[in-house]
C-alpha cells in the first residue's frame, strides 16, 4: 500500500508547478534523458496518464494510455515485472 | 503496487512536441476557438443566475481542494461515457485544474454537437482560487 500511495503521489505531482517540484525528492527524468533512453530503445514503459480524450489527439509514439483514475482503481494494466522502469507523463508543469 | 523504478517526465508532452520528437498528433476533434471567461466574470454570471452549466472536469482528488458552488463534476476521463449528463441548449462553462485541459474537453464536446462553450481562464486553481472567490466543499 505504501508503494501504491507513492506511485499515485508521483502521478499527482506531475501536475504541480515547478516551484513545488523543487521542494521534493520525487524522481524526474528530463527531456534529454528520456530522449536518450527512447532512442536507445531502453527497457521501459512510457505511460500517458491523461484521459483517453486527450490521448486520442496527442501522445508520444510508443506510449500507452493508462489514465490516472484507472490506475487508482486497479483497472490500468501495468507490467508484471515490478522492476521494469515506468515513465509517466502528462501535460507538464503549469 | 510494488514497482521499484518509477519516474515522471515532468516537462511533459508540450516540451516533447515542441522539440519535434516522435509524437502521434491527430486532429480528432474540430479545431475551434473556445473563448475563456475570467473567474470574476463567471462569478458574475452565477450571481445573475444565468442559464449556464458549470462542468468541472477535474478528478476526485483535485476536488478535495474545493469546488464552485452549483458546478457539476464529470471527470474528463469518463466524459465520453457521461455525455447524457451534459445538457444541450445551455452555455457550458468548462472548469479544470489549471486551464490546460479545457480546450481539449471543449473541442471534444464540440465534436458531439455542443456549440455554446466557454472555458474558465486558469481553471479552478489558477483562476477561481487565485482570485479569492468563494469555494464550496
Amino acid at each position: 500500500m505504501k508503494r501504491a500511495g507513492y506511485l499515485l503521489f508521483v502521478l499527482w505531482f506531475c501536475l504541480l508547478p515547478l516551484a513545488a517540484r523543487a521542494q521534493s525528492s520525487i524522481p524526474f527524468i528530463t527531456t534529454d534523458e528520456l530522449k536518450k533512453i527512447y532512442d536507445a530503445k531502453g527497457d521501459f514503459l512510457l505511460i500517458n496518464a491523461l484521459s483517453p480524450i486527450e490521448y486520442a489527439e496527442e501522445s508520444i509514439v510508443g506510449s500507452v494510455n493508462i489514465p490516472y483514475s484507472s490506475l487508482k482503481d486497479g483497472k490500468g494494466k501495468l507490467p508484471e515485472n515490478k522492476a521494469k522502469k515506468l515513465v509517466f507523463y502528462c501535460k507538464g508543469p503549469k | 503496487m510494488g514497482y521499484t523504478n518509477v519516474v515522471v517526465y515532468n516537462e511533459g508532452l508540450p516540451e516533447w512536441i515542441k522539440r519535434g520528437y516522435p509524437a502521434n498528433l491527430k486532429q480528432v476533434y474540430p479545431k475551434i476557438e473556445i473563448p475563456v471567461v475570467p473567474a470574476a466574470d463567471l462569478k458574475a454570471m452565477i450571481d445573475r443566475k444565468e442559464n449556464i452549466f458549470i462542468l468541472d472536469i477535474r478528478d476526485e482528488d483535485d476536488l478535495k481542494g474545493g469546488t464552485i458552488a452549483g458546478s457539476r463534476n464529470i471527470d474528463l476521463e469518463v466524459l465520453d461515457a457521461s455525455l447524457s449528463k451534459v445538457p444541450k441548449g445551455k452555455k457550458i462553462v468548462i472548469v479544470d485544474l489549471h486551464g490546460k485541459q479545457t480546450m481539449m474537453a471543449g473541442r471534444f464536446l464540440a465534436s458531439k454537437g455542443y456549440d455554446n462553450l466557454v472555458r474558465l481562464d486558469g481553471g479552478f486553481a489558477s483562476g477561481w482560487l487565485k482570485e479569492g472567490l468563494p469555494i464550496a466543499k
